[in-house]
């Protein structure tokens, strides 16, 4: 439902509900003051109509009162005719708008005006009252003359009264019901202008180019919807930083990759122009090598492609890694012994981590194809996991140069060689460890060893049937590796 | 003719010197920024060649320093972005030319030879002495309509010598432009090449410059 109509409803609604009870009270108050009226009025012509009969009892004449009367005052006889018509047209109600009854005491004269019912409208009650008589709910008012024993109800249709205070109310209400549509066009506009600042926002956000995250201008919007506007900006700024990093990715990825076939195409230039075929071998030689090297490039940002976009739902069963090591370790046999390096694996047999076999397998894999590059020809790869409290540890040490203490962090950042490097490596196996570890609630790092070379330390989180973490999906322990005990290479031994 | 190349990946880098080399060239080959430096404070040469992203001390800011430090050898850039930041960056900085890879080795060799030519102030790409024609690019010699087959060293020394016409070019400046690092020296071979030139080439006029080196008239 749009801000706009609902904002509308509101309003009409709000103005609705007040208007309800304010007629009511305003009817309310009308009856109240044709009452208050109405019974002075019935209260007055009972008095004069009860004068005249004293007059005429005290002269004897009460019985000559009969003729007397409609002559005297037609209106009570020929009862308020004009006194009710501008309110009711109604002639049924007519007779009995105002009725009155004379009684002598001893009931020895009884005179009525002609709509008057036969019973009495009161019981010898002064002052004002109700009686309901035949369905007819009259307004009495009662008035006695004691020395001549005369008693006088002068009565009055009540419906009447309701019919004029509903007359009465009517004259307000009508021109207020009048009012409503010109109101509900009002509120519509007011609305519509009230909104037109946002209006003009979700032009200015709709008509923007995919690619121009600048920041909303918060000048022209009003106060409410500034803190949106903010969350807009800062959302702006995070998607910039976002695309930023998939742009120096893509780039650099580009980059990384027109070397390695620069390399072939000048190698398979060489052969070209080769002039012995010892030359040409060699250059065809390095080809190959070179289709080698792109192809685990293409392969390492395959794999970081994934990752990072986790289309791949990392399954999440337990995981042997001690298992997981030795078999990686026996993948890479021809590489170590290309290198002319020896790779030991070692470690505890329970080293079960909840998680995706196949990346932890890449983790493994990347970490000992680094060190093998690196250990240098007659240098050795120790590979040891071990059980350590609430994680396992999977360390790699090689017998290589090493990383200088202030570059270790700098290692992890995509594309990024060591200084120190010979190795044709493609700055992206450390990002790999980085990101299966952090998918599964670990983390890694790096530290030189004392006599030599690098050491590169996994810590992963054990698998226990028990842990509540075990329950959670993968993708949602990313954020735990913030939790993760930075306390862990502690427990590692002194390198 | 002697080269610097600069480049960090194993497999381009031994690609480029050997094709390099193949047109008679010695090229000597650093892998990353700081080693670098160090050739060109060793050794002075007649191009290099220089990749950008290299390890320890980045292309920009050796080029940066080469260019400080006076060194007006020419400089040929590779890049792997094909962004105009980068290469604009590279030639305000003091590059001379620029490829971008994936490259063909036959356009850096003529951008190379078109660099050199421009640093010798020679505007034909085919460089004569009286009756000889050297053309760099095919690397032949002619003389009247006769084809004269050098070595790839002979070559080197012929077109130092020519391009210097007339002054005298020191041994140690021939030297170089025939044996890289890599190479082994015989103590008299300079003579024996130069002795072999005038042998191909009657009508060349080799003149020794006592305790200096060669100088052609």
């Amino acid at each position: 439902m749009s801000l706009r109509r609902r904002l509308v409803l509101l309003f009409f609604g709000g103005t609705l509900l007040l208007w309800v009870p304010i007629n009511y009270f305003l009817y309310r108050g009308a009856l109240a003051e044709v009452d208050d009226l109405w019974d002075s009025h019935l209260a007055q012509s009972a008095r004069i109509l009860l004068a005249l009969a004293t007059a005429s009892a005290e002269r004897g004449e009460l019985e000559q009162l009969q003729d007397m009367l409609p002559r005297l005052v037609p209106a009570y006889l020929a009862p308020a005719d004009d006194l009710h018509r501008p309110f009711r047209a109604d002639e049924s109600h007519h007779k009995h708008a105002f009725v009155f009854q004379l009684h002598k005491r001893d009931g020895s004269f009884r005179l009525h005006s002609a709509s008057a019912p036969d019973e009495p409208l009161a019981n010898g009650v002064p002052g004002f009252s109700y009686r309901v008589i035949d369905g007819t709910a009259w307004r009495v008012f009662g008035i006695a003359d004691t020395k001549n024993a005369l008693i006088l109800y002068a009565g009055e249709d009540h419906a009447l009264r309701k019919d004029l205070a509903w007359h009465l109310v009517e004259h307000l209400v009508f021109p207020s019901l009048l009012a409503i549509p010109p109101l509900l066009l009002l509120i519509w506009l007011a609305v519509a202008k009230g909104l037109k600042p946002l209006a003009r926002l979700v032009q200015e956000v709709k008509q923007r180019d995919p690619n121009d995250l600048h920041r909303l201008s918060s000048d022209l919007v009003p106060v409410e919807v500034e803190p949106l506007v903010g969350a807009l900006n800062a959302l702006f700024v995070r998607l910039e930083r976002t695309l930023e990093s998939e742009r120096n990715f893509t780039g650099n990825a580009a980059h990384e990759l027109r070397t390695p076939l620069a390399a072939l195409r000048v190698q398979a230039q060489v052969a070209q122009w080769a002039t012995s075929d010892e030359q040409r071998q060699r250059a065809l030689r390095q080809t190959i090598a070179g289709v080698d090297q792109a192809s685990r490039l293409v392969d390492q940002l395959l794999t970081l492609a994934r990752l990072d976009s986790r289309q791949t739902t990392l399954a999440s069963a337990p995981v042997n890694l001690n298992e997981v090591a030795r078999r990686i370790a026996a993948d890479l046999e021809p590489l170590a012994r290309q290198h002319r390096v020896s790779v030991q694996v070692s470690g505890d047999t329970e080293t079960v981590t909840l998680g995706d076999e196949t990346c932890l397998g890449i983790l493994v894999r990347n970490l000992v194809d680094n060190a093998v590059r690196y250990a240098g020809s007659g240098g050795a790869v120790t590979l040891a996991v071990r059980r350590n409290g609430l994680f396992n540890l999977v360390t790699v040490r090689d017998t290589g140069p090493g990383i200088a203490e202030g570059e270790h962090s700098e290692m992890f950042r995509r594309f990024r060689r060591g200084k120190d490097t010979v190795s044709s490596g493609s700055g992206l196996g450390l990002s790999i460890v980085r990101r299966i570890a952090e998918l599964h609630g670990g983390g890694v790092k790096l530290a030189n060893q004392a006599r030599g070379g690098l050491c590169c330390e996994v810590w992963l989180p054990t698998f226990a049937r028990e842990a509540i973490s075990a329950a959670r999906p993968l993708s949602d322990r990313t954020d735990s590796v913030r939790n993760a005990p930075a306390s862990t290479p502690q427990t590692t031994p002194s390198f | 003719m002697r080269v610097l190349l600069i480049e960090d990946d194993e497999i381009l880098g031994d690609g480029l010197k050997a094709g390099v080399e193949q047109t008679s060239w010695v090229v000597d080959w650093v892998r990353d920024g700081d080693a670098a430096q160090l050739a060109f404070e060793r050794e002075t040469y007649d191009l290099a060649v220089l990749d950008l992203g290299l390890p320890k001390r980045p292309g920009i800011e050796v080029l940066r320093w080469l260019r400080r430090r006076g060194n007006e050898v020419p400089v040929l850039i590779l890049t792997a972005t094909d962004g105009v930041e980068d290469r604009v960056t590279a030639l305000d900085a003091g590059a001379d030319d620029y490829v971008a890879k994936p490259f063909d080795l036959d356009e850096v060799c003529a951008r190379l030879r078109a660099l050199h030519r421009r640093a010798v102030g020679c505007t034909s790409p085919v460089i004569r002495h009286r009756d000889i024609e050297i053309d760099p690019a095919t690397r032949s010699i002619t003389v009247g309509k006769f084809l004269v087959p050098l070595s790839p060293k002979e070559f080197a020394i012929l077109q130092l010598l020519a391009e210097n016409a007339g002054k005298p070019v020191p041994r140690r400046r021939l030297m170089s432009s025939i044996y890289g690092w890599d190479d082994e020296i015989g103590s008299n071979v300079l003579e024996v090449h130069v002795h072999h030139l005038r042998k191909k080439l009657p009508s060349l006029t080799v003149k020794t410059v006592r305790g200096l080196g060669y100088r052609l008239d």
